[in-house]
């Protein structure tokens, strides 16, 4: 039996979709069987990120009206066997999926799979209510901005209004540099303003940004800051114990450069 | 049949019409569907190939083959 987990936000543009996909592609390279399950109807990018767009034939709605089988609208991933995606439909709303229908899937697809990791649209209306009706667990991500951190402390009360206790918290697209310079909101800030437990910091990286548009995730490119920080949080959610990384402020020879004339000065 | 370039999903003869085709200027679709046939580009997009020519694709002993339109062609296949 697995696990069912919604990973959600409120705000939007905070990097859920892309923490879904290299969470997944890290589970299934650990050895897990995974299925991602984009329920943002109307506006799906989980298949973008991964790359599988082109194999899109049936969908979460086609499954929940009974218009194909499970097995069918599941797509494997090119790169690893043990990983699925059940796309969202483009061409539907929220509305057209209900919260039982939900419930009912989740429990059929955590019968097959290690892990069932639901991709939460933004908002906190009908589609998040579907996206975390079959839950056990809740990753909130937040960026290191006010309007992300109220967003995500509003869906944390949510979540445990609907019996989602402690849900752990994710704090993407960090720049240690801004909060070395007291720019951005440090790790310790916003953990005092959430109080939850953090299960990881990733850090802000442009190879992102080139993952996402290759449909490769970024945790397959061993070069990759964020890469490294997903497959951290995905190993903590086995249950491995595994220090947070330490923010290193990472200076380019230019940068270093520009410090060492500037002190002359 | 597209005077401009095909991109996206593209579903000819959805009843069941295996006779279907799609033609256009410039073919780059994610994925193709002729009645119940459905087939995608490839994975290696880099080395994206872009035609010179317009083409169709039809369904061909039970595949969905494109090739370079030609009139006569389509008078063949419509026969």
């Amino acid at each position: 039996m697995g696990e069912v987990i919604v990973i959600t936000s409120g705000k939007g543009g905070v990097g859920k979709t892309t923490t879904v996909a290299n969470i997944g592609t890290s589970l299934a390279k650990e050895g897990y069987s995974v299925v991602l399950v984009d329920t943002d109807i109307g506006l799906r990018n989980l298949d973008v990120v991964l790359g599988l767009e082109n194999r899109i034939v049936y969908d979460i709605v086609d499954v929940t009206n009974g218009h194909c089988r499970l097995k069918q609208a599941l797509i494997r991933d090119k790169r690893f066997e043990s990983l699925y995606l059940l796309p969202a439909a483009q061409t539907k709303d929220k509305t057209a999926v209900t919260t039982e229908q939900m419930k009912e899937l989740c429990q059929n697809l955590k019968e097959e799979f290690d892990y069932v990791i639901i991709d939460c649209p933004a908002g906190i209306e009908q589609g998040f209510k579907n996206a975390i009706a079959g839950a056990e667990r809740a990753i909130v991500v937040t960026t290191p901005e006010v309007a992300a951190v109220r967003d995500a402390d509003r869906v944390i009360g949510l979540l445990e209004a609907a019996g989602l206790k402690e849900p752990d918290l994710i704090i993407n697209r960090i720049r240690p540099d801004m909060v070395k310079q007291g720019n951005m909101m440090d790790i310790d800030d916003i953990i005092d303003i959430l109080t939850v437990n953090l299960i990881g910091v990733v850090p802000e990286d442009e190879m992102i940004v080139i993952s996402t548009n290759k449909g490769e995730p970024a945790v397959l490119d061993p070069r990759s800051n964020a890469g490294e920080a997903y497959r951290n949080i995905a190993k903590r959610i086995t249950g491995e114990d595994i220090p947070i990384m330490p923010l290193e402020v990472n200076e380019g020879i230019m940068a270093l450069f520009k410090r060492l004339i500037g002190r002359k000065k | 049949m597209i005077f401009g370039t095909l991109r996206g999903v593209a579903h000819a003869g959805a009843y069941g019409n295996t006779r279907a085709v799609v033609a256009a200027f410039k073919l780059n679709p994610t994925q193709l569907r002729i009645a119940n046939y459905i087939s995608r580009a490839p994975d290696n997009a880099e080395d994206e190939y872009v035609s010179q020519h317009p083409e169709v694709a039809r369904i061909c002993e039970g595949n969905v083959v494109i090739e370079k339109l030609s009139l006569g062609a389509n008078k063949v296949s419509t026969q």
